[in-house]
């Protein structure tokens, strides 16, 4: 059986997808085998990996960790002294 | 720094357009307010004291941010030779002293993933307008794709190839370092 060689985009996609939901079959196969053609794609794969794990933990922050308008004003007044 | 840049720079503008940030950056290092509201204190009176210094080879955010992880380091390395540490935390890197300050048994560990974060930052500052939006909706927000494409009008396919590209150029932005 002769695997086809998708483009590097598509492949780069379906990383992307793969941190998300699982890949079919097929579509997990033609990455993989891309991935182990391509260092190019195979790179990009573990950088994004490292990106996917920072991004995910740069999650909406907490409203409590705001400054009040009060906090701000103390500041500026200490500031300026 | 450019004299032209140190005339711009008041303790207001500091504060309106740099203590949010600088706050939450020490809030998630130190989940103590009043601690890292005078840590963010600190780091503004010296920048202010040191302007003259910030030679502008980054932006004057991650410059400060720089001198607040140095301050809260410092405080961290102090906190553990006077109080010792009580290891209450499920947290495997972090342990708590027994007024509760959060200490990372390796805060160089944590700091270099907070600095990871604060580039990573201002990389996304630096992607195209919709892009960021789109980022931001999926990572922060937690949105899932189909809910993005609907608000943004685009494809389903067309919104993986822009967190392909948005993904690629912040890596291209992050220095190599970053991303080992």
């Amino acid at each position: 059986m002769k695997i086809p060689n998708i483009p590097c985009e598509e492949a780069a996609v379906n990383i992307e997808k793969s941190f998300w939901k699982q890949l079919n079959f097929i579509d997990w196969v033609k990455t993989r085998w891309h991935l182990f053609l391509c260092k190019n794609c195979s790179d990009y794969e573990k950088d994004s990996t490292v990106l996917h794990r920072l991004l995910c933990s740069l999650k909406k922050r907490d409203d409590s960790d705001n400054l009040s308008e009060a906090d701000k004003i103390r500041l500026k007044e200490s500031l300026n002294h | 720094m450019a004299q032209n840049q140190i005339e711009k720079i008041n303790s207001e503008q500091l504060v309106e357009e740099h203590a949010d940030y600088l706050f939450q950056f020490a809030m998630s290092k130190i989940r103590n307010r009043d601690l890292a509201l005078d840590f963010v204190q600190e780091t503004m009176l010296v920048s202010l004291e040191k302007i003259e210094q910030f030679e502008g080879r980054s932006s004057l955010r991650t410059w400060m941010t720089t001198i607040l992880n140095r301050k809260i380091i410092d405080y961290w390395r102090k906190e553990k030779r006077t109080q010792g540490t009580v290891d209450i935390s499920d947290n495997e890197n972090s342990t708590f002293t027994a007024n509760a300050n959060f200490i990372p048994k390796d805060p160089h560990q944590l700091s270099e993933e907070a600095e990871k974060r604060s580039i990573l930052e201002i990389c996304i500052d630096k992607l195209p307008d919709n892009w960021r939006e789109i980022v931001h909706a999926k990572y922060y927000d937690e949105k899932n794709g189909e809910e993005i494409s609907k608000e943004f009008r685009i494809t389903s396919s067309n919104f993986w190839v822009i967190i392909h590209r948005a993904k690629a150029q912040l890596r291209d932005c992050m220095d190599k370092k970053y991303l080992s």
